[in-house]
């Protein structure tokens, strides 16, 4: 199918895309373009305007700074799977983006697009709650920055006004063991349910698990209640049963003809054990 | 597709009937409703503009409301269509006494949809529909206690 008629711009600066989101009505950011394009080709989604940010030089990037790994919202995922810096300041990270789409989705979608679009089945939302992402929003009076565990609203929805831009992503950057665990839907690739952990653990005690879900609910969520039960604890595989059976507690899991709810939340159970247990040895 | 929910209202049954039912309050209520006009009793042409972050459609549809029994329960019927796609489906809704002039709203409904919504979205869907429902019965919720409830 083809896209109803829009209007296109290139913005070559930040500024320049807020001035553009300012002075259009029905404006929407394209970035890799990966969840837009489609949506605008089925014209589920008619923009009268697309702003395009993927020029924006300033947008892209990975880098350290006070032990923090910042990368612009414009990085591939490609781009984060090849960094030898993510590999080492966050293998949580490194370990979702080589298993996100395919080769040719990753060379052009981003990491900022994915967590802007918000899709309950896509990777970043579990990676970026579980490691308490700080998400840096660009608007007309500055920047403000906002912890992931606040960023996601909804289904497809997240803080960002019509009139802001995601800008870049700070993590922290001390190599934390991380795993990434995903049940791909066989046909498109997404997250039937994907589980996002980060663990430490010293003499055979548990320092602090986070674990963050995706594709199981509308939106991700951290699974405190897993969480809660892990920190401080001696490792033991019988703790980490225990502890990962109510991964699915109190859950509305989402329902399709790929997985029914039932399944999800089964997934949700299982997928967090074998995490646990890749981290924690046990 | 199923869409089920329960909702509480600090109010009699009586008078919540009165409420969901009150063409008025629909129109105010429904989320995203851009008119509706009585074609008949119990009967309406609707049109609503709904959807989720940019993914938004405009529907026009027919709504009935049939086999009503004040004040314990009746269904309303569905027929829609829009550029994303159709919907076509059954409400069935029970207000049961909760006591101490409360009432307790059982929502059972029953939904077919097709075209390129579901093509591509059927799995935003069914949230949305609960998420809408939700925003509906909200507003009915303030409606029917009032400002101050």
């Amino acid at each position: 199918m083809h896209p109803a008629p829009f209007a296109y711009k290139a913005a070559h600066s930040v500024e320049e895309a807020l001035q553009l989101l300012r002075s259009h009505e029905d404006a929407k950011i394209l970035a890799g373009g990966h969840s837009l394009i489609p949506a605008l080709k089925l014209r589920l989604t008619q923009p009268a305007v697309l702003i395009d940010i993927s020029k924006i030089s300033s947008l892209r990037g990975i880098r350290r700074e006070n032990g923090k790994l910042i990368i612009g919202s414009g990085t591939t995922h490609r781009e984060i799977e090849q960094s030898h810096l993510v590999a080492e300041a966050s293998p949580l990270l490194a370990s979702v983006a080589p298993q996100i789409g395919d080769v040719q989705v990753r060379h052009r979608g981003t990491f900022g697009g994915s967590l802007a679009h918000a899709d309950p089945a896509g990777d970043w939302p579990a990676a970026a709650l579980a490691v308490d992402a700080e998400l840096v929003i660009a608007g007309a009076h500055g920047t403000r920055t906002v912890h992931a565990s606040e960023f996601f609203t909804g289904m497809l929805t997240t803080v960002i006004e019509p009139d802001e831009i995601l800008t870049e992503i700070k993590v922290p950057g001390e190599g934390t063991p991380g795993i990434y665990l995903k049940h791909r839907n066989a046909a498109s690739g997404y997250a039937t349910v994907g589980v996002a952990v980060t663990a430490t653990h010293d003499h055979g005690r548990i320092g602090t698990v986070t674990i963050g879900v995706t594709g199981a609910t509308p939106v991700a969520f951290r699974a405190s209640i897993v969480e809660h039960a892990l920190n401080g604890h001696a490792v033991s595989a019988h703790l980490l049963d225990e502890a990962a059976s109510h991964a699915a507690d109190g859950l509305e899991c989402l329902s399709d003809i790929h997985a029914p709810a039932a399944y999800r939340s089964q997934l949700v159970k299982v997928m967090v054990r074998r995490a646990l247990g890749k981290l924690l040895h046990a | 597709m199923r869409i089920d929910g329960t909702f509480s209202f600090n109010a009699n049954p009586e008078h919540v009937w009165d409420v969901l039912l009150d063409p008025e309050a629909l129109k105010a209520c429904i989320p995203g409703c851009q008119s509706m006009t009585s074609t008949g009793e119990n009967t309406y042409v609707i049109t609503l503009t709904v959807g989720i972050a940019q993914f938004k459609g405009t529907y026009d549809g027919n709504v009935s409301i049939q086999d009503a029994h004040r004040p314990d329960r009746y269904e309303i019927h569905v027929d829609g269509k829009g550029r994303p796609g159709w919907v076509r489906g059954v409400g069935k809704i029970k207000l049961v006494d909760a006591g101490n002039g409360a009432t307790t709203v059982e929502v059972e409904g029953d939904a077919t949809i097709g075209g390129p919504v579901f093509s591509i979205g059927s799995r935003f869907v069914p949230p949305a529909a609960k998420m809408l429902m939700g925003q509906f019965f909200n507003a009915m919720k303030k409606r029917v206690e009032g400002p101050a409830g």
